[in-house]
């Protein structure tokens, strides 16, 4: 199975947003992420492309559907969207409006009824499971609600071996924005034994750290939500290491 | 550029993943319409059968809205290509054995069935990724992109080689199977040209540009 390159937008109130250990700060709209940052250009260098709405406020998921129809126009890659499913009909709604994939957070802790649901629905290949990961010397522990709920590790591992979840989606919260490199132990949070494919996410900050983290054989793709470090020609050049490392990336003019 | 073509219809049978195909048409400078009308669809010169899920529910939806006879109406009569994606390219075929199997429109040979036992013994499925199709020569569809190129697949049934006198492009995911299919106006595709970058813009824009013969 070839590995993936995957770029994630944070999408806050109304706004994509930078997140520096859930600190967010924003940055602008689909339009500003187009004008200023050329983003349909960018995304010819990555495999898939991940929406996250973290304004954990349902009054703006209208405005983020809309949002994620707006990006996905442009771009001619897989996309996962999430942030707030709570219901069949919010994962449907994603779905009509754009995305290929759905990725679930809390709903993994408090409604595994609905992730269960859902997989037998869509595909398994269509659910991501997604959680926040923060270490405490060499002891992980799941987190959920921006760093601010510890949740039960076994709950993730449980919905992978039932075959409920098609991938996993780990973010480091120590990591995260830093841009200091990514911490691959937090895949242990997990017994995932090679089931599913693994998204690590949170703390790259240059190409070799996205290089350093996908060498890894239990790592199937890295993703960065890091706007300022990666948009330019920051994607391009990653590629190109990845690819020039050995590694097998699809490959495309 | 638009006004000179005529327009793609999409065709909506509730199943499919109309908003990226619409994306990538008019990406390309092609006018498109999304419809379920059976007389749209027979009197249209483009159509597009895209699709995610289960074929038989896939094949009930097509029949209750006489969809069936729409498609035949238009690809039979010489006038129009068709162009099936994913399980749109499955529906073309003669059936599935897929939740208990279903015949399909039968505009070409070919039954579509899940991957090999062994297959998904050594390897998960769906079948899911970029993975390498081999395009066939002469090929309308793959004209101007390498021999071998990488396309974005998500499935668990798939057409084995061997049945078809359509000119074949081949994958491999544990056996080899039909990445896509051309014969005269009829054109298919396993994978996801909608998802595969430049590379499938370039397919989709060969099969919006292919003269009817």
């Amino acid at each position: 199975m070839k590995k993936r390159l995957i770029f994630t937008l944070l999408y806050e109130k109304g706004s994509f947003v930078l997140s520096r250990n859930f600190r967010t700060q924003k940055i602008g709209d689909v339009r500003w992420l187009g004008s200023h940052y050329n983003f349909e250009k960018v995304a010819r260098f990555i495999d898939e492309l991940i929406l996250i709405n973290i304004s954990a406020d349902s009054s703006f998921d209208e405005h983020f559907r809309e949002t994620l129809s707006e990006v996905v126009s442009g771009v001619f890659v897989p996309v996962a969207a999430g942030g707030g499913v709570r219901t069949i009909d919010d994962a449907t709604s994603l779905f009509k409006f754009g995305a290929d994939k759905i990725l679930v957070n809390r709903a993994i802790f408090q409604d595994p009824v609905l992730v269960s649901t859902l997989s037998r629905r869509f595909g398994q290949q269509a659910v991501v499971g997604s959680v926040d990961v923060r270490r405490t010397g060499s002891d992980f522990q799941v987190y959920t609600d921006k760093g601010t709920q510890v949740q039960p590790a076994d709950r993730l591992g449980e919905l992978v071996s039932q075959g409920h979840l098609g991938e996993l989606y780990l973010n480091s919260i120590d990591r995260d924005g830093t841009g200091q490199g990514m911490d691959p132990g937090i895949a242990e949070i997990v017994d995932n034994s090679f089931q599913v494919p693994l998204i690590l996410a949170g703390g790259a900050g240059k190409p070799e750290h996205l290089l350093n983290a996908i060498t890894l054989p239990y790592v199937n793709a890295v993703a960065t939500a890091n706007l300022l470090n990666f948009v330019g020609d920051g994607l391009r050049k990653t590629r190109e290491s990845i690819v020039n490392a050995g590694v097998e990336l699809a490959q495309w003019d | 550029m638009s006004s000179s073509f005529s327009p793609v219809t999409i065709v909506d049978y509730g199943m499919g993943n109309i908003r990226s195909v619409e994306a990538a048409i008019k990406h390309l400078g092609y006018e498109s319409r999304v419809s379920g009308d059976s007389m749209v669809i027979s009197q249209s010169e483009i159509l597009v059968l895209p699709g995610v899920g289960s074929f038989p529910a896939a094949m009930r939806a097509i029949k209750a809205k006489e969809i069936d006879t729409g498609i035949r109406d238009a690809v039979t009569s010489g006038k129009s290509k068709i162009m099936g994606i994913c399980l749109g390219m499955q529906l073309l075929t003669e059936s599935s054995s897929e939740d208990g199997g279903s015949p399909g429109l039968s505009i070409l040979g070919g039954a579509v069935e899940r991957f090999s036992p062994h297959v998904a013994a050594t390897l998960p499925v769906p079948h899911i990724g970029f993975n390498s199709v081999i395009a066939p020569e002469g090929s309308v569809l793959f004209d101007g992109l390498a021999p071998e190129t990488d396309f974005y697949f998500v499935h668990s049934f798939r057409m084995a080689t061997g049945q078809s006198n359509a000119l074949l492009a081949t994958a491999t995911y544990g056996e080899k199977f039909v990445a896509g299919f051309e014969s005269g106006n009829v054109f298919g595709t396993q994978f996801h040209p909608e998802k595969s970058q430049s590379s499938g813009l370039r397919l989709l824009a060969n099969f919006l540009r292919s003269e009817l013969t």
